[in-house]
């Protein structure tokens, strides 16, 4: 058994302490594995004169070199041959080049045990026969968009009586259709079964603005209902609004309790899953480590600082992504703060890198030529 | 208080309330005696030579725009409205005479006249622009209804309503509103009342206008613009590079006329290499005249972004990143010619082309070529300049002069007044018909 195939297996999910040695392995394993199977990375490793030996501790883990996500969307990448990919999810962007990953058997795998090992650990498991809104798309042959897929996984963690989509496919367009979850949301109202609603935070904000300017009566759905959000605000920037002010509209108009909603971050480039504790944050979980970098040198930062988003993480085996430096300005913060029992650290979007509006028009004009980049 | 109505100011709330009044007011102000230009010349001129320089250039710094870029830009911008500038614009623009009748045949007669109501669609990128706009609307006579941009901080209001301090005859043409682009309603109502709408700004921008506004109104777009240097061989490019890297670090890339590219004519990539660091060289010694403005976090990021997507492209051979430890400059290869938009801030692409590919690559993106900075051989001078005109420029300039403006100077490829006015007529003899 390798260090990463122990790392997955291990019980407590958020015993970083207890779990150091076997993630350093893991880390050291997976860096090699890269260098051994990816020509680009092996260059990479080179160029910046990086060897495994010199990962010894956890903080050493901050000094893998570290490759862009977006480099990922231009260029096909691989530490696996072709015909080992058994899955090629994209990203729900809706302009300019889309993210995507290869994934393959062992990945998924490992990624597997990890989301059940998460959930269960959450109390997100239910027998109880549960009725499903999805505010995403409905599956259909041709999109490979790796939220649908891990919607219907999502479906998976309480037996499924009925699933609703939000985005239906009419034609080759997808159009948002309120008035049918609505519509099933009074039905399940009636049922009195919990009721799971996942998706976008977006949707779920736009359908609760729907429901309240149409003068819907509030429902008070079954107190076991879970809302499961992910995925970000996209292209709906504009009209985001804070946690806490979309939770209080959810106990306002559906009657499911705060400490019910939870929101996960994840990362098409990364793969590991971050639902969010009782008290809504993202703490880091055995399998990865977060480093916030600094917006110029990429040096890790402490807490409370804002710098670039960096995963280090063994998980996948497909892609080099060992160290991945997202497009998100994020800090971290000293888990023992949260207060929910988990005390690994957490970490919090601020937006998105570069997200300047307009400074120039020339920026602006070559925007709108290419479509956003960063979608 | 930003908003004004009729000359005066008002808060928005109130100005809302008067949308019919407003309309009212217009019509019977349209029948009043035409502005004549020399009035509003007189005006601005007067305003012009109050304008405190020192103050509205430490407003464009704290805004993050560099010391001597604010001072040099609030300069020509004052420059630019004295009476002698705004005398020759006027000529330039509408010929000697404007507004006069001109004889064009026996018993026609031709003249100049307002459209009427012009709406301004306001852009937040240049401080002060709002109400450049609406002293050229002026200056063809007609009534201006300003649609603030957000982020404006009051300047063209301010401006604005100290010119009808100066000369209160301005005051039926001048309305100013700071109101969201989102509220639809209220623009609406300000769009039913226009003859044309001027639309400063973003793509976004001019298509939710081009939505909004009925297939009768004619729109006026001055959209957002890319520039470039061109460098084909010659003999002696160290000028011309001083003068690039000059253009670049001044202006820390900010304006439309900045260069954003550099297409250097090889198919060489050993000399591209070489090019490039020979610009590295000239640009690390203007940043030291010249040195960047103080980035803010994301600005910061934006740059690190594209140089660590460089980076690793470097490795599969597609780019190249030359920059010095602290990433104060980037000067990017791509091996790839493609126009586009650098992260700013002392940061250019250099890429590769041959001449005869050249109009195909400009023309992909026509409707957004302004200025392009030419070093060449003074034998090619000629033809380049005609496939960049071709292509869809408007500007060709040297380099250290990309953008430096005159006054007078056609903008984007046309003269702004000529398109706020219309030429009437009129044939006052009878003819064809037989004497008794």
């Amino acid at each position: 058994m390798t260090a990463r195939e122990k790392l997955f297996a291990y019980s407590n999910i958020y015993d970083q302490k207890g779990s150091e040695e076997l993630f350093l392995e893991a880390m050291r394993e997976s860096v090699e594995h890269h260098r051994a199977h990816c020509k680009f990375y092996d260059k990479l490793l080179k160029q910046r004169g990086y060897s495994i030996d010199s990962l010894k501790s956890i903080e050493d883990c901050g000094k893998i070199p570290t490759i862009s996500a977006q480099f990922f969307k231009y260029h096909e990448v691989l530490s696996i041959e072709k015909e080992k990919v058994k899955i090629h999810a994209t990203s729900s962007g809706t302009q300019g080049q889309k993210s995507q990953i290869f994934l393959d058997r062992d990945t998924l795998k490992l990624g597997t045990k990890m989301i059940i090992k998460a959930m269960r650990y959450h109390g997100l498991i239910s027998i109880i026969p549960t009725n499903y809104i999805i505010l995403g798309y409905e599956p259909r042959t041709g999109n490979d968009m790796g939220n649908v897929k891990v919607a219907l996984g999502m479906t998976r963690f309480a037996p499924a009586k009925e699933r609703v989509y939000a985005l239906r496919a009419i034609g080759d367009k997808y159009e948002i259709d309120y008035f049918g979850i609505m519509d099933a949301l009074e039905r399940f109202n009636r049922q009195k079964l919990p009721v799971r609603i996942l998706g976008f935070p977006s949707y779920l904000y736009m359908l609760l603005q729907m429901m309240k300017e149409s003068g819907m009566k509030p429902l008070r759905l079954n107190k076991r209902s879970l809302i499961l959000t992910g995925g970000g605000w996209k292209k709906f920037d504009e009209m985001m609004v804070d946690k806490e002010e979309l939770y209080s509209m959810v106990e306002e108009l559906l009657g499911i309790p705060a400490k019910n909603c939870r929101d996960f971050y994840s990362a098409v480039e990364h793969s590991v899953a971050y639902p969010e504790c009782a008290n809504h944050h993202m703490h880091i979980p055995i399998w990865s480590r977060v480093v916030i970098r600094d917006v110029k040198s990429l040096q890790p930062l402490g807490f409370d600082e804002p710098g670039f988003l960096s995963f280090i993480s063994p998980l996948v085996s497909s892609v080099p992504i060992s160290s991945i430096l997202m497009g998100d300005m994020a800090v971290l913060r000293d888990g023992k703060e949260c207060g929910c029992g988990i005390d690994t650290p957490y970490f919090e979007i601020l937006g998105r890198a570069g997200a300047v509006k307009l400074r120039s028009c020339a920026v602006a004009a070559s925007e709108y030529m290419k479509g956003d980049q960063n979608g | 208080m930003d908003n004004i109505f009729r000359g005066e100011p008002i808060s928005k709330e109130a100005f809302i309330d008067k949308l019919d009044e407003m309309k009212s007011r217009i019509e019977a102000d349209l029948l009043q005696k035409p502005l004549a230009p020399e009035l509003v010349i007189d005006a601005v001129h007067t305003l012009a030579n109050e304008i405190n320089q020192k103050e509205i250039a430490e407003q464009l710094a704290a805004m993050g725009i560099p010391k001597w870029t604010s001072e040099e830009y609030v300069r020509v911008t004052v420059e630019s409205l004295n009476r002698e500038a705004l005398l020759r614009k006027v000529r330039a623009e509408l010929g000697d005479n404007p507004f006069a009748w001109k004889k064009v045949d026996d018993g026609i007669e031709e003249r100049e006249y307002p459209l009427g109501v012009i709406v301004h669609i306001g852009a937040g990128n240049t401080l002060g622009l709002s109400a450049f706009s609406v002293i050229e609307g002026l200056l063809t006579g007609n009534i201006n209804i300003l649609k603030l941009p957000e982020n404006e901080g009051g300047i063209s209001s301010k401006l604005l309503l100290r010119l009808v301090e100066i000369e209160p005859r301005l005051k039926p043409y001048i309305y100013v509103l700071d109101v969201s682009s989102k509220n639809i309603e209220v623009i609406s109502r300000l769009i039913e009342a226009a003859n044309s709408v001027v639309v400063w700004g973003s793509d976004e921008a001019i298509g939710a206008i081009r939505r909004l506004a009925p297939p009768s109104l004619p729109i006026i777009e001055w959209g957002h613009r890319l520039s470039f240097a061109y460098f084909a061989k010659k003999e002696n490019d160290k000028e011309d590079l001083q003068g690039l890297a000059k253009d670049i670090c001044m202006t820390d890339q900010l304006y439309c006329s900045s260069p954003q590219c550099v297409f250097y004519e090889t198919d060489n990539s050993m000399e591209l290499d070489a090019f490039a660091a020979r610009l590295a060289k000239h640009i690390e010694a203007a940043i030291e005249i010249y040195p960047s403005a103080a980035r803010p976090l994301n600005v910061q990021a934006q740059i690190t972004w594209t140089h660590e997507l460089i980076k690793a492209e470097e490795i599969l051979g597609e780019k190249r990143l030359i920059s010095d430890g602290q990433r104060r400059y980037g000067v990017m290869v791509d091996y790839k010619a493609e126009l586009k938009a650098s992260p700013l801030f002392c940061n250019i692409w250099i890429m590769p082309v041959k001449r005869e590919e050249l109009l195909g690559l400009l023309r992909a993106h026509k409707g957004y070529l302004q200025t392009a900075g030419l070093s060449c051989n003074r034998r090619d001078f000629e033809q380049l300049s005609d496939i960049l005109y071709a292509a869809g420029i408007n500007r060709v300039t040297t380099c250290g002069n990309m953008s430096v403006n005159y006054p007078g100077e056609p903008h984007d490829g046309t003269y702004a007044l000529g398109r706020y006015v219309r030429r009437v007529n009129k044939r006052h003899i009878q003819i064809g018909k037989t004497p008794d």
